[in-house]
């Protein structure tokens, strides 16, 4: 038999490097346009100009960028990164890349811990609200949303298997629970906290804030900053947790790790920006199919190219129905569910859906 | 040497072996065979950490291998499991990197493709794991252990080869390649432990068989002695009669059992 001289490198994919440059390049470029788009007259190329010698901007387009623009885009930028990680995570941990914080309950569970500090953080004694202040809320959101991973992990995974239907449901168990509680607090709420809690629940970007983003940051920057560090045991775990073992994997800490990292990038995100799905889902599912599925690639990009898309939508959400804003949840869902039905149905007959 | 003493183990609260007494020594290949639901992935599964015993230890090369962390057990031992299912798509080479990277010892640019040719499978490297059928994929986890295990005598002593079942899945060809691969693995000075099914594949490859039957270790030894009509008929409940041919090892003729 003559052996054909095949092209090596013909399945090989784009360089990771590449794949990273492309994505901070995509992220400025997208920035760029945020920063430049929006009710008052200030435009991507007017902010060239003033930082490149021009005109210097007016004390009124000043504050519009330093006050507005700029806060919006950074929590865009920090909640679409922390979601994306969490996905990543979370599809690592559980071998499916159907998990999502937001599908499979973590996201009501964040959500309920939210409305509970909310409604109930007045009764805590004085000297301890102090004390918490602002970070009450990301922190009651990660604690809840942490909870939520807990029992799902002891539901849905058995014998280091998880089947997707098993954790489905669990997700929408997990998720009636919150709301039925949520549900109960919103009556005991008085007419300050309703407000607080409507305008959470919706989803939104709207309430950015420079303090908005300090209560948040404590909890999603080291995620983002410490999460490769879990890749190489990610990888491992999808060859199955024995098989992890065999390759030197300390699994139980592994799965601590993880559980822990999701739920408090999950829980300060829904905390300040409240419930934003299918980012987690789309993101990396984009990535995996672009540069492979590898961990140490995956969890950084992840980061970039979350942050450009929830900041992309939330140009469209505040753009389509101008002057009046579009809840970004429904920008999307718009664009992440029909990925994660394209996902379902390329994956059906396939093991584990 | 890898010993276990006194062993019991137990799955879900039911007991499944109990009294386990046995050695394995490198250089050489050991057999764990059995009837069905005898014990044998069990037993496999304690031997190399992944199930605490009940009672009784099991050390490797003097260290009783519970004390031992994940990362300095995987630097004595690679396992090859009976399935393997990846969860995502990974390439060829992404999955034998991770036992590269669970393993000691040098590494070049050259090990994969070198590995990939022991197994048959040159030129795959870049393809994902999942265009390949079964038996491919298998070979591919055996290279992935022997990636791991690329010393068979390292800095702790010689490394050790767990396979369960590796030639299930396997046509004839790939079945003795992957044995003969194993044997030049302890030749080279590595150990291998081994479970099997086909009973002509273990007379051929075995240094040492263990037999297990009905929860217990039945008999232990060089396969002449233990692979016997009297013991292998008590073992798999029929009436089996080996045969030899002059100057090799027994062999059987499935023609010639019994009811």
């Amino acid at each position: 038999m003559v052996a054909l001289p095949l092209p090596q490198r013909s399945h090989a994919r784009p360089q990771p490097r590449a794949v990273t440059l492309a994505l901070v390049a995509l992220l400025l470029a997208v920035s760029l346009l945020s920063l430049g788009t929006g009710a008052a007259g200030l435009s991507p190329l007017r902010l060239i100009t003033a930082f490149t010698g021009g005109a210097p901007l007016t004390q009124a387009e000043s504050l519009v960028l330093y006050d507005i623009r700029l806060p919006r885009l950074a929590m865009g930028l920090m909640v679409g990164a922390a979601l994306a990680v969490a996905g990543a995570l979370m599809q690592g941990l559980f071998r499916n890349p159907l998990a999502d914080p937001g599908i499979v309950g973590v996201g009501a569970g964040a959500g309920l811990g939210a409305v509970t500090a909310i409604v109930l953080g007045g009764l805590l004694p004085p000297a301890l609200a102090a004390l918490t202040g602002a970070h009450l809320i990301p922190f009651a959101a990660f604690l809840g949303g942490w909870i939520a991973t807990l029992i799902l992990t002891r539901v849905a995974a058995s014998g280091g298997q998880t089947a997707i239907a098993t954790l489905l449901l669990a997700g929408i168990a997990l998720g009636a629970i919150a709301g039925a509680a949520t549900g109960v607090l919103t009556y005991l709420a008085d007419d300050q906290q309703l407000r607080d809690l409507t305008f959470w629940s919706m989803g939104s970007l709207a309430g950015a804030s420079w303090a908005k983003i300090a209560t948040a940051l404590p909890l999603i920057l080291p995620v983002l900053i410490l999460s490769p560090l879990l890749a190489r045991a990610l990888n491992a775990l999808a060859l199955g947790e024995a098989q992890a073992a065999h390759l030197g994997i300390h699994v139980e800490h592994t799965k601590r790790l993880t559980i822990l990292a999701t739920a408090a990038a999950a829980g300060a995100a829904t905390a300040i920006a409240g419930g934003i799905g299918f980012i987690g889902i789309v993101v990396p599912h984009l990535l995996r199919l672009a540069t492979g599925p590898d961990h140490r690639a995956l969890l950084p990009h992840a980061a970039l190219l979350g942050g450009t898309l929830l900041i992309g939508a939330d140009m469209i959400a505040r753009t389509i129905t101008a002057p009046a804003e579009l809840p970004i949840g429904i920008v999307t869902a718009t664009i992440g569910a029909p990925v994660f039905l394209w996902i379902l149905l390329r994956r059906r007959g396939l093991a584990g859906i | 040497m890898l010993t276990a003493q006194n062993l019991t183990l137990a799955r879900d609260g039911r007991t499944i072996l109990s009294g386990i007494t046995l050695t394995a020594q490198p250089g050489e290949v050991t057999a764990i065979i059995g009837p069905n639901g005898s014990g044998k992935t069990t037993l496999m599964a304690a031997l190399t950490g992944d199930l605490a015993p009940v009672t009784g230890e099991v050390t490797l090369n003097g260290d009783d291998i519970a004390r031992l962390s994940p990362r300095h057990l995987a630097a004595r031992r690679a396992v090859l499991a009976q399935e393997t299912q990846v969860a995502f798509p990974f390439t060829v080479a992404e999955i034998l990197q991770l036992g590269i990277e669970a393993g000691t010892g040098p590494t070049d640019s050259a090990l994969i493709p070198r590995l990939l040719a022991e197994v048959d499978l040159a030129g795959t490297a870049h393809r994902p794991i999942h265009a390949l059928s079964g038996g491919e994929r298998q070979r591919i986890h055996f290279a992935r252990a022997l990636a791991q295990a690329r010393r068979p005598r390292g800095d702790q002593g010689p490394m050790w080869l767990f396979l369960d079942e590796p030639a299930s899945s396997l046509d004839i060809a790939h079945q003795l390649m992957v044995m003969r691969r194993a044997r030049r693995f302890a030749a080279e000075g590595g150990g291998v432990v081994t479970v099997m099914h086909d009973l002509n594949l273990t007379a051929m490859t075995a240094d040492h068989v263990i037999l297990l039957a009905e929860g217990r270790l039945l008999a232990a030894g060089p396969p002449a002695e233990v692979m016997t009509d009297r013991l292998l008929s008590q073992a798999y409940r029929c009436g089996i009669r080996t045969n030899r041919t002059p100057a090799q090892g027994p062999y059987l003729l499935p023609q010639m059992a019994g009811a």
